[in-house]
């Protein structure tokens, strides 16, 4: 074993796991391309000023490119940002001013485009408002792309035709730089900013591109060229590692492979115990495009679709067209599969820039205005996305699953809803299942608590084992001071989902795991023993998870959870579970 | 010349999704626009310009337009912001 601590290694969040080796390429975009000033003749000027058009052409070309990608793998409704970075491209006024500063200062047009561009650029700097601040990057990243087309006469793209993996490495990223970027040849993503419920990260995910975002310094501490090893799996970067450490990640990597491919070998067998206990197993999406990954390892159905990846990517609230579209995919695709789709879990840390700057800025997020709370408040983007799901039930089996439901008036007002909008699709002959089947998540204490209420009035119920934890346990998952208050395995958090699994199966109706907790081999145990009917977890899960049901006796299970059960610290409960898997 | 007030409704403001739609819309007529907000006079034709001028849910614009077809174009114009850049926000 080769001592890391001597290596230069660099931490952050995994925001999509894997591991993989490449050559660095860091962007920084506000490093100023080398540009000279160079003084011109006047004859020169028309020449000058058709470079420019030249450049612009040929970023536009790239523009289009990506739009295509992005339209084969998302749709059409994605593409909005590529629309606003070619208006940026093609503005009149720039070129214009460009002209007058170069016909009074005889200068070459990208020293000129440099200058133009810049005061923009310091105007919106200076606002107060965050959205147009942020705006700064998608004109820094057109100006790069001209000035990078002036200079050397290349696009972003044709700098990565090197045949060797890259590992892109930059301050953010917006959607459309990673699906211009990936399949060119670049193997994995480093931010230094972002999180992991980011739009980008659920892309990365879709796209299984390993990703680390939250990297401090990784633009100081890293050069391109460099070679580096991307362990999102522990959230690490090693820069230029010893060549034993480099051998030690190659044969994991061999490895990893190995293991997948028996898993995507196995996409036919069923999740059942040793003693004959069968779980559903299914998956967690945000994409259709993960269908092919569903499949690929034999998912049995969508456990949870989650839908605020329209929402977050596009700047206008999706209408009832998009959404059928996306959700018709997934239950289409599924061939008869159940898909349950969550209405939108936005709010919390997954704000999307189609609120309110008070609501997008609130004190404390996840307390406030979010998923279920945010539709019963405004009923149209409610009815819309119901009417979507609703239609979307032709076409395959579908069920409605409410996020956040914290009391029973919420659940009884979204079965109010639900049942108008069932009403004027009668009324418009638009066919969907009439028997849908409508659960909730539970995911606070206090749905906890009163669960023998809920379970009277939905059809299953579903888990979210990470909300579940931070609200169980009043701690905050994204600060870093307090992760070790958050932990699935105390015991005031198995006797909560103990509580709901039990109850459920009281009423007759079945309980689903949906959380991170159900990919672990821990928990498994656990779920085994109370008899959870379904786990969800994401597609590249389901094999290694299969695996260890496989593996697992249900009655031996319950014998360890009457012990657990009666444990009263988390290291008690832990070191049984680990005692259990060795 | 012809210029007409109008107050931006939709909720995000005039955002880049809006002023794409505003100068495309701009760009359709040959009459020079302009388009104010307090001191600050940018060419409507320009996205740079419209976000410089950071216009958010109730500011109020001055689109002015001047050329053989301004009193179309101020219309279509004026008629995008009402229309919330037909981004169907009906809530």
């Amino acid at each position: 074993m080769a001592k890391h601590e001597e290596i230069s290694s660099i931490s952050g969040i995994n925001a999509s796991k894997g591991i993989v080796i490449g050559t660095a390429y860091v962007r920084k975009l506000n490093q100023e391309t080398a540009i000279t000033r160079t003084l011109i003749s006047t004859d020169k000027i028309e020449e000058e000023m058709m470079k420019l058009r030249k450049a612009q052409n040929m970023v536009a070309e790239e523009l289009e490119l990506v739009r295509e990608k992005i339209e084969k793998h998302l749709g059409t409704s994605y593409s909005d940002i590529i629309s606003a970075q070619l208006a940026i491209l093609k503005d009149q006024e720039v070129i214009r001013e460009v002209q007058a500063y170069v016909e009074e200062h005889h200068v070459n047009v990208a020293f000129a485009y440099r200058v133009v561009v810049n005061q923009y650029i310091e105007l919106l700097e200076d606002h107060d408002s965050e959205y147009f601040k942020e705006r700064v990057s998608d004109i820094l990243d057109i100006k790069q792309r001209v000035l990078l087309a002036l200079i050397s006469k290349q696009t972003i793209l044709s700098t990565f035709t090197i045949d060797r993996p890259t590992l892109f490495i930059s301050r953010d990223l917006n959607p459309a730089d990673i699906m211009m970027l990936v399949s060119e040849n670049v193997v994995g993503f480093i931010t230094e900013f972002g999180g992991k419920t980011s739009h980008v990260s659920i892309l990365a995910r879709a796209l299984k591109v390993p990703m680390i975002t939250g990297a401090k310094d990784v633009l100081q501490k890293v050069e391109s060229g460099q070679t580096c090893i991307l362990d999102a799996d522990k959230a690490r970067i090693y820069v230029q590692p010893s060549q034993e450490l480099l051998d030690e990640y190659d044969r994991k990597i061999v490895q990893l492979e190995r293991r997948d491919k028996t898993f995507r070998a196995a996409h036919n067998k069923k999740a059942v115990t040793r003693d004959g206990y069968t779980f559903k197993l299914g998956a967690n999406i945000s994409l259709p495009m993960e269908l092919d990954d569903v499949k690929k390892y034999g998912g049995e159905g969508i456990g949870l679709y989650r839908t605020e990846y329209l929402y977050l990517m596009k700047q206008n609230l999706p209408d009832e067209e998009e959404l059928f579209n996306e959700y018709r995919q997934v239950t289409e695709g599924m061939q008869g599969k159940e898909v349950v789709i969550r209405t939108i879990d936005l709010g919390g840390d997954k704000m999307s820039a189609l609120w309110d700057q008070d609501i997008r800025f609130e004190s404390n997020p996840f307390m406030g205005y979010r998923a279920i709370r945010i539709c019963l408040d405004r009923p149209s983007v409610f009815i819309t996305q119901l009417r979507a799901i609703l239609r979307s039930s032709a076409f395959g089996k579908t069920s409605i699953l409410l996020p956040m439901i914290t009391h029973i008036e919420q659940l009884t007002q979204s079965l109010e809803y639900i049942e108008e909008v069932k009403k004027t699709l009668d009324n418009e002959k638009i066919p969907y299942d009439k028997s849908i089947k409508i659960g909730m998540m539970i995911e606070t204490p206090s749905a906890v608590m009163n669960i023998e209420a809920f379970v009277k009035i939905v059809d299953f119920i579903s888990i979210g084992t990470n909300d579940l934890t931070q609200y169980g346990l009043a701690v905050d998952r994204g600060n870093e001071r307090v992760t070790d208050v958050y932990n699935h395995y105390d015991p005031a958090i198995i006797k909560m989902i103990a509580k709901v699994v039990e109850a459920a199966h009281d009423a007759g109706i079945p309980a689903t795991v949906c959380g991170e907790m159900a990919s672990e081999n821990r928990a498994l145990i656990l779920f085994a023993a109370m008899k959870v009917d379904n786990l969800s977890v994401a597609p590249s899960y389901i094999g290694s998870v299969r695996d260890r049901i496989n593996r697992c006796d249900q009655k031996k299970a319950q014998r360890h959870l009457m012990k657990i059960i009666k444990m009263s610290t988390r290291k008690e409960i832990t070191d049984y579970l680990d005692n259990i898997l060795e | 010349m012809i210029s007409r007030q109008v107050t931006i409704l939709n909720k995000q403001g005039l955002h880049a999704r809006p002023a794409t739609a505003m100068v495309n819309t701009a760009a359709k007529y040959k009459s020079e626009i302009y388009i104010c907000r307090d001191e600050k006079k940018v060419n409507g034709k320009s996205i740079l310009g419209l976000l410089v001028l950071a216009a958010e849910c109730g500011a109020i614009l001055t689109i002015e337009a001047q050329g053989s077809d301004e009193n179309e174009a101020v219309e279509a114009l004026v008629n995008l912001v009402t229309d919330h850049f037909g981004m169907g926000e009906s809530s």
